[in-house]
Protein backbone atom coordinates (compact mmCIF):
# COMPACT_ATOMS: atom_id res chain seq x y z
CA UNK A 1 0.00 0.00 0.00
CA UNK A 2 1.39 3.41 -0.87
CA UNK A 3 1.01 6.83 0.66
CA UNK A 4 -2.33 8.31 -0.26
CA UNK A 5 -2.00 12.02 -0.84
CA UNK A 6 -4.19 14.67 -2.35
CA UNK A 7 -7.30 12.72 -1.65
CA UNK A 8 -10.12 13.49 -4.04
CA UNK A 9 -13.63 12.72 -2.98
CA UNK A 10 -16.54 12.67 -5.34
CA UNK A 11 -19.81 12.85 -3.55
CA UNK A 12 -22.87 11.66 -5.29
CA UNK A 13 -26.18 12.46 -3.81
CA UNK A 14 -29.19 10.67 -5.09
CA UNK A 15 -32.66 11.94 -4.65
CA UNK A 16 -35.87 10.48 -5.83
CA UNK A 17 -39.42 11.69 -6.15
CA UNK A 18 -41.97 9.86 -4.14
CA UNK A 19 -45.03 10.40 -2.03
CA UNK A 20 -43.25 9.49 1.15
CA UNK A 21 -40.93 11.94 2.79
CA UNK A 22 -37.21 11.68 2.44
CA UNK A 23 -34.10 13.46 3.47
CA UNK A 24 -30.66 12.33 2.71
CA UNK A 25 -28.04 10.73 4.71
CA UNK A 26 -24.79 10.34 2.79
CA UNK A 27 -23.60 7.06 1.42
CA UNK A 28 -20.36 6.75 -0.48
CA UNK A 29 -18.45 4.29 -2.62
CA UNK A 30 -14.68 4.48 -2.96
CA UNK A 31 -13.37 5.00 -6.48
CA UNK A 32 -9.80 4.16 -5.63
CA UNK A 33 -8.68 1.04 -3.85
CA UNK A 34 -9.13 2.55 -0.40
CA UNK A 35 -11.28 1.95 2.63
CA UNK A 36 -13.68 4.81 3.21
CA UNK A 37 -14.78 5.76 6.62
CA UNK A 38 -17.27 8.29 7.81
CA UNK A 39 -16.59 9.71 11.21
CA UNK A 40 -19.87 11.49 11.61
CA UNK A 41 -22.92 13.03 9.99
CA UNK A 42 -24.73 16.05 11.29
CA UNK A 43 -27.98 17.49 10.02
CA UNK A 44 -30.53 20.14 10.93
CA UNK A 45 -34.02 19.50 9.65
CA UNK A 46 -36.97 21.89 9.68
CA UNK A 47 -40.29 20.43 8.56
CA UNK A 48 -43.77 21.88 8.28
CA UNK A 49 -46.78 20.97 6.18
CA UNK A 50 -44.87 18.71 3.84
CA UNK A 51 -41.98 21.05 3.24
CA UNK A 52 -38.56 20.13 4.51
CA UNK A 53 -35.34 22.11 4.82
CA UNK A 54 -32.28 19.94 5.41
CA UNK A 55 -28.83 21.20 6.23
CA UNK A 56 -26.47 18.24 6.02
CA UNK A 57 -22.77 17.76 6.54
CA UNK A 58 -20.51 14.78 7.07
CA UNK A 59 -16.92 14.01 8.01
CA UNK A 60 -15.60 11.65 5.37
CA UNK A 61 -12.10 10.30 4.81
CA UNK A 62 -9.90 7.43 3.81
CA UNK A 63 -7.10 6.19 6.04
CA UNK A 64 -3.66 6.95 4.72
CA UNK A 65 -1.80 3.86 3.58
CA UNK A 66 0.85 4.56 6.20
CA UNK A 67 -1.84 4.23 8.85
CA UNK A 68 -2.74 0.76 7.62
CA UNK A 69 0.62 -0.68 6.53
CA UNK A 70 3.39 1.63 7.71
CA UNK A 71 6.19 -0.65 6.52
CA UNK A 72 4.91 -1.06 2.99
CA UNK A 73 6.56 0.83 0.17
CA UNK A 74 5.02 4.22 -0.37
CA UNK A 75 2.87 4.54 -3.48
CA UNK A 76 1.44 7.97 -4.17
CA UNK A 77 -2.14 7.96 -5.33
CA UNK A 78 -5.49 9.55 -4.67
CA UNK A 79 -8.40 8.38 -2.57
CA UNK A 80 -11.58 9.33 -4.29
CA UNK A 81 -15.16 8.46 -3.59
CA UNK A 82 -18.68 8.89 -4.79
CA UNK A 83 -21.12 10.00 -2.11
CA UNK A 84 -24.84 9.48 -2.45
CA UNK A 85 -27.99 10.96 -0.95
CA UNK A 86 -31.55 9.98 -1.86
CA UNK A 87 -34.30 12.61 -1.64
CA UNK A 88 -38.04 12.21 -2.15
CA UNK A 89 -38.59 15.11 -4.50
CA UNK A 90 -36.69 17.54 -6.70
CA UNK A 91 -34.63 19.59 -4.27
CA UNK A 92 -33.42 23.14 -4.29
CA UNK A 93 -29.77 23.11 -3.24
CA UNK A 94 -27.92 25.92 -1.54
CA UNK A 95 -24.76 26.36 0.43
CA UNK A 96 -25.05 26.00 4.16
CA UNK A 97 -22.90 26.79 7.13
CA UNK A 98 -21.47 24.70 9.93
CA UNK A 99 -22.38 27.56 12.24
CA UNK A 100 -26.01 26.42 12.20
CA UNK A 101 -25.10 23.19 13.99
CA UNK A 102 -23.04 24.83 16.71
CA UNK A 103 -25.81 27.36 17.33
CA UNK A 104 -28.51 24.67 17.49
CA UNK A 105 -26.33 22.62 19.78
CA UNK A 106 -25.88 25.68 21.99
CA UNK A 107 -29.66 26.32 22.00
CA UNK A 108 -30.27 22.72 23.06
CA UNK A 109 -27.52 22.96 25.67
CA UNK A 110 -28.97 26.14 27.14
CA UNK A 111 -32.51 24.76 27.19
CA UNK A 112 -31.58 21.33 28.41
CA UNK A 113 -28.94 22.40 30.85
CA UNK A 114 -26.68 19.70 29.52
CA UNK A 115 -24.24 19.69 26.59
CA UNK A 116 -24.90 17.56 23.51
CA UNK A 117 -21.79 16.16 21.98
CA UNK A 118 -22.00 16.84 18.84
CA UNK A 119 -26.84 18.57 -5.23
CA UNK A 120 -27.85 21.54 -15.80
CA UNK A 121 -30.43 21.08 -17.69
CA UNK A 122 -29.00 18.52 -20.18
CA UNK A 123 -31.45 15.87 -21.20
CA UNK A 124 -30.41 12.57 -22.73
CA UNK A 125 -33.66 11.25 -24.19
CA UNK A 126 -32.07 7.97 -25.20
CA UNK A 127 -31.63 6.95 -21.58
CA UNK A 128 -33.86 6.78 -18.57
CA UNK A 129 -31.44 9.05 -16.73
CA UNK A 130 -31.60 12.79 -17.22
CA UNK A 131 -29.70 15.64 -15.61
CA UNK A 132 -32.17 18.11 -14.20
CA UNK A 133 -29.84 20.39 -12.29
CA UNK A 134 -26.13 21.15 -12.13
CA UNK A 135 -24.30 23.77 -10.14
CA UNK A 136 -20.98 24.29 -8.39
CA UNK A 137 -21.51 25.40 -4.80
CA UNK A 138 -18.22 26.00 -3.04
CA UNK A 139 -16.35 22.70 -2.95
CA UNK A 140 -19.45 20.88 -4.10
CA UNK A 141 -20.07 20.10 -7.76
CA UNK A 142 -23.73 19.25 -7.55
CA UNK A 143 -25.66 17.36 -10.23
CA UNK A 144 -29.28 16.27 -9.81
CA UNK A 145 -30.40 13.50 -12.11
CA UNK A 146 -33.76 11.83 -12.66
CA UNK A 147 -33.63 8.09 -13.13
CA UNK A 148 -36.08 5.22 -13.55
CA UNK A 149 -33.78 2.27 -13.98
CA UNK A 150 -30.94 1.15 -11.71
CA UNK A 151 -28.80 -0.23 -14.54
CA UNK A 152 -29.16 3.00 -16.46
CA UNK A 153 -28.26 5.02 -13.40
CA UNK A 154 -25.19 2.90 -12.70
CA UNK A 155 -24.18 3.30 -16.34
CA UNK A 156 -24.61 7.04 -15.89
CA UNK A 157 -22.43 6.94 -12.77
CA UNK A 158 -19.73 5.04 -14.66
CA UNK A 159 -19.89 7.58 -17.49
CA UNK A 160 -19.76 10.35 -14.91
CA UNK A 161 -16.64 8.88 -13.35
CA UNK A 162 -15.05 8.43 -16.79
CA UNK A 163 -16.06 11.98 -17.71
CA UNK A 164 -14.16 13.24 -14.71
CA UNK A 165 -11.15 11.07 -15.68
CA UNK A 166 -11.41 9.10 -12.46
CA UNK A 167 -10.54 5.43 -12.02
CA UNK A 168 -13.46 3.01 -11.91
CA UNK A 169 -14.84 2.18 -8.44
CA UNK A 170 -14.46 -1.43 -7.40
CA UNK A 171 -17.10 -3.96 -8.50
CA UNK A 172 -18.13 -4.50 -4.91
CA UNK A 173 -18.81 -0.81 -4.47
CA UNK A 174 -20.78 -0.63 -7.72
CA UNK A 175 -22.81 -3.72 -6.71
CA UNK A 176 -23.54 -2.26 -3.27
CA UNK A 177 -24.63 1.01 -4.82
CA UNK A 178 -26.81 -0.73 -7.44
CA UNK A 179 -28.53 -2.77 -4.78
CA UNK A 180 -29.43 0.30 -2.73
CA UNK A 181 -30.44 2.31 -5.80
CA UNK A 182 -32.74 -0.52 -6.94
CA UNK A 183 -34.45 -0.43 -3.57
CA UNK A 184 -35.01 3.30 -3.79
CA UNK A 185 -36.25 3.12 -7.39
CA UNK A 186 -38.63 0.29 -6.46
CA UNK A 187 -40.07 2.56 -3.80
CA UNK A 188 -40.64 5.35 -6.31
CA UNK A 189 -37.63 7.54 -5.75
CA UNK A 190 -36.54 9.00 -9.09
CA UNK A 191 -34.33 11.97 -8.32
CA UNK A 192 -30.65 11.42 -7.61
CA UNK A 193 -28.16 14.06 -6.64
CA UNK A 194 -24.41 13.70 -7.27
CA UNK A 195 -21.94 15.83 -5.40
CA UNK A 196 -18.32 15.72 -6.57
CA UNK A 197 -15.81 16.97 -4.03
CA UNK A 198 -12.11 17.57 -4.13
CA UNK A 199 -10.68 17.07 -0.66
CA UNK A 200 -7.33 16.69 1.02
CA UNK A 201 -5.83 13.54 2.39
CA UNK A 202 -7.08 14.02 5.94
CA UNK A 203 -10.52 13.65 7.44
CA UNK A 204 -12.64 16.66 6.49
CA UNK A 205 -15.92 17.94 7.74
CA UNK A 206 -17.66 19.10 4.60
CA UNK A 207 -19.41 22.44 4.51
CA UNK A 208 -23.07 21.59 4.56
CA UNK A 209 -25.50 21.88 1.69
CA UNK A 210 -29.06 23.03 2.20
CA UNK A 211 -31.78 21.00 0.48
CA UNK A 212 -35.37 22.16 0.26
CA UNK A 213 -37.94 19.69 -1.00
CA UNK A 214 -41.47 18.38 -0.51
CA UNK A 215 -41.98 15.52 1.85
CA UNK A 216 -44.98 14.06 3.65
CA UNK A 217 -42.93 13.56 6.79
CA UNK A 218 -39.50 14.25 8.11
CA UNK A 219 -37.30 11.89 6.12
CA UNK A 220 -33.66 11.06 6.53
CA UNK A 221 -32.40 8.31 4.19
CA UNK A 222 -30.14 6.02 6.11
CA UNK A 223 -29.99 2.92 3.89
CA UNK A 224 -27.76 4.67 1.36
CA UNK A 225 -25.16 5.08 4.11
CA UNK A 226 -25.07 1.32 4.42
CA UNK A 227 -22.69 1.09 1.49
CA UNK A 228 -19.96 2.44 3.76
CA UNK A 229 -18.59 0.04 6.30
CA UNK A 230 -17.63 2.42 9.04
CA UNK A 231 -18.48 3.17 12.64
CA UNK A 232 -20.12 6.56 12.65
CA UNK A 233 -22.19 9.01 14.63
CA UNK A 234 -25.25 10.75 13.22
CA UNK A 235 -26.63 13.85 14.92
CA UNK A 236 -29.95 15.29 13.82
CA UNK A 237 -31.49 18.57 14.94
CA UNK A 238 -35.20 18.53 14.16
CA UNK A 239 -37.19 21.77 14.17
CA UNK A 240 -40.90 21.12 14.11
CA UNK A 241 -44.13 22.79 15.17
CA UNK A 242 -45.07 19.86 17.40
CA UNK A 243 -43.35 17.04 19.26
CA UNK A 244 -42.13 14.16 17.14
CA UNK A 245 -43.97 10.85 17.58
CA UNK A 246 -41.62 8.44 19.40
CA UNK A 247 -43.00 5.41 17.52
CA UNK A 248 -41.73 6.92 14.24
CA UNK A 249 -38.14 6.37 15.40
CA UNK A 250 -38.93 2.99 16.94
CA UNK A 251 -36.29 0.41 16.07
CA UNK A 252 -34.03 2.86 14.23
CA UNK A 253 -31.48 3.07 16.99
CA UNK A 254 -31.82 6.84 17.25
CA UNK A 255 -32.06 8.22 20.71
CA UNK A 256 -33.67 11.48 21.75
CA UNK A 257 -31.16 13.43 23.78
CA UNK A 258 -33.02 16.74 23.88
CA UNK A 259 -36.57 17.78 23.31
CA UNK A 260 -37.95 21.19 24.17
CA UNK A 261 -39.61 24.38 22.98
CA UNK A 262 -37.27 27.14 21.85
CA UNK A 263 -37.84 30.65 20.53
CA UNK A 264 -38.08 30.83 16.73
CA UNK A 265 -35.64 33.75 16.89
CA UNK A 266 -33.04 31.39 18.31
CA UNK A 267 -33.49 29.01 15.36
CA UNK A 268 -33.37 32.02 13.02
CA UNK A 269 -30.02 32.88 14.57
CA UNK A 270 -28.72 29.44 13.68
CA UNK A 271 -29.94 29.55 10.06
CA UNK A 272 -32.85 31.68 8.90
CA UNK A 273 -33.81 29.07 6.26
CA UNK A 274 -34.71 26.72 9.07
CA UNK A 275 -37.01 29.31 10.57
CA UNK A 276 -38.69 30.39 7.31
CA UNK A 277 -41.19 27.53 7.49
CA UNK A 278 -42.52 28.70 10.81
CA UNK A 279 -43.32 32.32 10.02
CA UNK A 280 -45.86 33.70 12.47
CA UNK A 281 -44.96 31.29 15.23
CA UNK A 282 -43.06 32.41 18.29
CA UNK A 283 -41.86 29.06 19.58
CA UNK A 284 -40.98 25.76 17.90
CA UNK A 285 -39.92 22.30 19.08
CA UNK A 286 -36.24 21.45 18.89
CA UNK A 287 -35.42 17.74 19.12
CA UNK A 288 -31.95 16.29 19.06
CA UNK A 289 -31.49 12.71 17.86
CA UNK A 290 -28.24 10.79 18.05
CA UNK A 291 -27.31 7.46 16.46
CA UNK A 292 -24.02 5.64 16.83
CA UNK A 293 -23.04 2.41 15.16
CA UNK A 294 -21.85 0.64 12.05
CA UNK A 295 -23.24 2.38 8.96
CA UNK A 296 -23.52 -0.95 7.15
CA UNK A 297 -26.15 -1.97 9.70
CA UNK A 298 -28.52 0.77 8.47
CA UNK A 299 -31.29 -0.95 6.56
CA UNK A 300 -34.15 1.53 6.64
CA UNK A 301 -34.72 5.26 6.25
CA UNK A 302 -36.09 7.64 8.81
CA UNK A 303 -39.63 8.81 8.28
CA UNK A 304 -40.52 10.85 11.32
CA UNK A 305 -43.99 12.16 11.96
CA UNK A 306 -45.17 14.72 14.48
CA UNK A 307 -48.22 15.09 16.66
CA UNK A 308 -50.07 13.31 19.43
CA UNK A 309 -48.72 9.95 20.47
CA UNK A 310 -50.00 7.32 22.87
CA UNK A 311 -46.38 6.37 23.46
CA UNK A 312 -46.00 9.51 25.53
CA UNK A 313 -48.90 8.56 27.79
CA UNK A 314 -47.96 4.90 28.27
CA UNK A 315 -45.08 5.54 30.71
CA UNK A 316 -47.35 7.69 32.88
CA UNK A 317 -50.03 4.98 32.85
CA UNK A 318 -47.45 2.35 33.75
CA UNK A 319 -46.22 4.04 36.90
CA UNK A 320 -49.41 5.80 37.90
CA UNK A 321 -51.75 2.77 37.69
CA UNK A 322 -50.41 0.86 40.74
CA UNK A 323 -50.22 4.04 42.79
CA UNK A 324 -53.81 5.03 41.93
CA UNK A 325 -54.94 1.45 42.62
CA UNK A 326 -53.22 1.57 46.01
CA UNK A 327 -54.93 4.84 46.87
CA UNK A 328 -58.29 3.35 45.86
CA UNK A 329 -57.73 0.25 48.01
CA UNK A 330 -56.64 2.32 50.99
CA UNK A 331 -59.70 4.55 50.60
CA UNK A 332 -62.06 1.55 50.43
CA UNK A 333 -60.51 -0.07 53.51
CA UNK A 334 -60.56 3.17 55.50
CA UNK A 335 -64.18 3.82 54.58
CA UNK A 336 -65.04 0.26 55.55
CA UNK A 337 -63.07 0.35 58.82
CA UNK A 338 -64.25 3.74 60.02
CA UNK A 339 -67.74 3.27 58.60
CA UNK A 340 -68.14 0.15 60.72
CA UNK A 341 -66.63 1.93 63.69
CA UNK A 342 -69.16 4.78 63.49
CA UNK A 343 -72.16 2.44 63.43
CA UNK B 1 -47.29 -10.37 73.77
CA UNK B 2 -49.88 -9.10 71.29
CA UNK B 3 -48.94 -5.48 72.06
CA UNK B 4 -45.26 -6.22 71.44
CA UNK B 5 -46.10 -7.86 68.12
CA UNK B 6 -48.37 -4.99 67.10
CA UNK B 7 -45.83 -2.26 67.83
CA UNK B 8 -42.98 -4.23 66.23
CA UNK B 9 -44.99 -4.71 63.06
CA UNK B 10 -45.90 -0.99 63.05
CA UNK B 11 -42.24 0.03 63.35
CA UNK B 12 -41.26 -2.40 60.61
CA UNK B 13 -44.08 -1.13 58.40
CA UNK B 14 -42.80 2.44 58.80
CA UNK B 15 -39.32 1.20 57.91
CA UNK B 16 -40.31 -0.62 54.72
CA UNK B 17 -42.79 2.14 53.88
CA UNK B 18 -40.11 4.83 53.91
CA UNK B 19 -37.41 2.45 52.67
CA UNK B 20 -39.40 1.62 49.57
CA UNK B 21 -41.01 5.01 49.07
CA UNK B 22 -38.00 7.37 49.10
CA UNK B 23 -35.60 5.64 46.65
CA UNK B 24 -38.46 4.56 44.37
CA UNK B 25 -39.82 8.11 44.24
CA UNK B 26 -36.34 9.47 43.42
CA UNK B 27 -35.85 6.87 40.65
CA UNK B 28 -39.33 7.49 39.25
CA UNK B 29 -38.77 11.25 39.35
CA UNK B 30 -35.49 10.85 37.47
CA UNK B 31 -37.17 8.71 34.81
CA UNK B 32 -40.06 11.13 34.41
CA UNK B 33 -37.64 14.04 33.93
CA UNK B 34 -35.69 12.10 31.28
CA UNK B 35 -36.56 13.62 27.83
CA UNK B 36 -37.76 10.32 26.43
CA UNK B 37 -38.38 7.62 28.97
CA UNK B 38 -40.66 5.44 26.85
CA UNK B 39 -38.24 2.51 27.04
CA UNK B 40 -37.96 2.40 30.81
CA UNK B 41 -41.17 0.51 31.48
CA UNK B 42 -39.63 -2.07 33.85
CA UNK B 43 -38.29 0.71 36.02
CA UNK B 44 -41.52 2.67 35.88
CA UNK B 45 -43.67 -0.31 36.80
CA UNK B 46 -41.17 -1.46 39.47
CA UNK B 47 -40.94 1.95 41.11
CA UNK B 48 -44.70 2.46 40.79
CA UNK B 49 -45.44 -0.85 42.52
CA UNK B 50 -42.93 -0.20 45.28
CA UNK B 51 -44.49 3.22 45.91
CA UNK B 52 -47.96 1.62 45.96
CA UNK B 53 -46.68 -0.96 48.42
CA UNK B 54 -45.09 1.72 50.59
CA UNK B 55 -48.32 3.74 50.61
CA UNK B 56 -50.26 0.68 51.73
CA UNK B 57 -47.72 -0.10 54.46
CA UNK B 58 -47.85 3.44 55.84
CA UNK B 59 -51.63 3.64 55.54
CA UNK B 60 -52.05 0.39 57.45
CA UNK B 61 -50.36 1.71 60.60
CA UNK B 62 -53.28 3.79 62.00
CA UNK B 63 -55.65 0.87 61.33
CA UNK B 64 -53.33 -1.66 63.01
CA UNK B 65 -52.99 0.70 65.95
CA UNK B 66 -56.75 0.43 66.38
CA UNK B 67 -56.56 -3.36 65.98
CA UNK B 68 -58.81 -3.17 62.89
CA UNK B 69 -58.95 -6.15 60.53
CA UNK B 70 -58.47 -3.83 57.50
CA UNK B 71 -55.14 -2.73 58.97
CA UNK B 72 -53.79 -6.27 59.19
CA UNK B 73 -55.03 -7.00 55.66
CA UNK B 74 -53.47 -3.80 54.27
CA UNK B 75 -50.15 -4.49 56.03
CA UNK B 76 -49.94 -8.06 54.75
CA UNK B 77 -51.00 -6.97 51.21
CA UNK B 78 -48.27 -4.33 51.14
CA UNK B 79 -45.67 -6.99 52.04
CA UNK B 80 -47.00 -9.36 49.38
CA UNK B 81 -46.99 -6.58 46.74
CA UNK B 82 -43.40 -5.56 47.55
CA UNK B 83 -42.31 -9.21 47.45
CA UNK B 84 -44.11 -9.77 44.10
CA UNK B 85 -42.51 -6.64 42.63
CA UNK B 86 -39.08 -7.88 43.69
CA UNK B 87 -39.76 -11.22 41.98
CA UNK B 88 -41.07 -9.46 38.81
CA UNK B 89 -37.98 -7.25 38.54
CA UNK B 90 -35.66 -10.17 39.23
CA UNK B 91 -37.42 -12.25 36.59
CA UNK B 92 -37.11 -9.46 34.00
CA UNK B 93 -33.37 -9.25 34.57
CA UNK B 94 -32.89 -13.03 34.58
CA UNK B 95 -34.98 -13.32 31.40
CA UNK B 96 -32.51 -11.03 29.65
CA UNK B 97 -34.12 -7.65 29.91
CA UNK B 98 -30.66 -6.08 30.08
CA UNK B 99 -29.61 -7.40 26.70
CA UNK B 100 -31.49 -4.62 24.92
CA UNK B 101 -29.53 -1.47 24.31
CA UNK B 102 -32.19 0.87 25.55
CA UNK B 103 -32.32 -0.84 28.86
CA UNK B 104 -28.60 -0.50 29.47
CA UNK B 105 -28.94 3.16 30.35
CA UNK B 106 -31.32 2.23 33.09
CA UNK B 107 -29.70 -1.02 34.15
CA UNK B 108 -28.27 0.48 37.33
CA UNK B 109 -31.69 1.79 38.29
CA UNK B 110 -33.23 -1.67 37.85
CA UNK B 111 -30.46 -3.21 39.95
CA UNK B 112 -31.01 -0.57 42.63
CA UNK B 113 -34.73 -1.37 42.71
CA UNK B 114 -33.91 -5.07 43.04
CA UNK B 115 -31.49 -4.32 45.88
CA UNK B 116 -34.12 -2.27 47.68
CA UNK B 117 -36.67 -5.05 47.26
CA UNK B 118 -34.12 -7.62 48.44
CA UNK B 119 -33.32 -5.65 51.60
CA UNK B 120 -37.00 -5.39 52.37
CA UNK B 121 -37.57 -9.15 52.11
CA UNK B 122 -36.72 -9.98 55.71
CA UNK B 123 -38.79 -7.17 57.26
CA UNK B 124 -41.67 -8.18 54.95
CA UNK B 125 -41.46 -11.77 56.20
CA UNK B 126 -41.33 -10.69 59.84
CA UNK B 127 -44.21 -8.22 59.38
CA UNK B 128 -46.33 -10.88 57.68
CA UNK B 129 -45.74 -13.36 60.49
CA UNK B 130 -46.34 -10.78 63.23
CA UNK B 131 -49.49 -9.41 61.61
CA UNK B 132 -50.90 -12.86 60.86
CA UNK B 133 -50.26 -13.96 64.44
CA UNK B 134 -51.72 -10.78 65.89
CA UNK B 135 -54.71 -10.93 63.55
CA UNK B 136 -55.32 -14.57 64.49
CA UNK B 137 -55.00 -13.81 68.17
CA UNK B 138 -57.31 -10.84 67.79
CA UNK B 139 -59.89 -13.04 66.07
CA UNK B 140 -59.67 -15.68 68.78
CA UNK B 141 -60.00 -12.97 71.41
CA UNK B 142 -63.08 -11.53 69.68
CA UNK B 143 -64.66 -14.97 69.39
CA UNK B 144 -63.94 -15.70 73.06
CA UNK B 145 -65.48 -12.36 74.02
CA UNK B 146 -68.53 -13.10 71.90
CA UNK B 147 -68.90 -16.53 73.48
CA UNK B 148 -68.56 -15.05 76.98
CA UNK B 149 -71.18 -12.43 76.18
CA UNK B 150 -73.62 -15.03 74.81
CA UNK B 151 -73.05 -17.27 77.86
CA UNK B 152 -73.72 -14.44 80.30
CA UNK B 153 -77.00 -13.65 78.53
Amino acid sequence: MGMKEGVLFAIIMIGSLALSPVIADRGAIPIDDVILYQESQIAAIAWKDGEEVLILSSSLGAPRASDIAPYQPVRTSHARALEIIPLPSMPEVEEGSMEAFSKLSEIARIHAGNAIGLAGGLLDASRSVSIVYHEIIGLHDVTVVKAKDADELISWVIDYVRGHRLPMPSENSIDALESRVEDYLDEGYEYFVFDYLNLGSSMKTLEPLVYRFRSDAIFYPLRISGIIESYSKITLFLITEDKIRPESIEGTGFEITFEGMVDLSEVEGADERLAELFEGQERVWLTTLIWMGDLSSLDRDLGITIGFSLERIKPVLVWATPIVAAFALITVLYVRAYGRGSR
Amino acid sequence: MSVWRTYSSMVLLVMIGLGLMIPSAIILGTIILTPYSGRAYPIEIGAGLYIASALMALASIPLINKRLTEGYALGILSCLLAFSTFIILLSLVVLGMGQYEYYNRYYQMVMLLIAIGGLALLPELIISILLTATWGESKRHQMAEKATTETSH
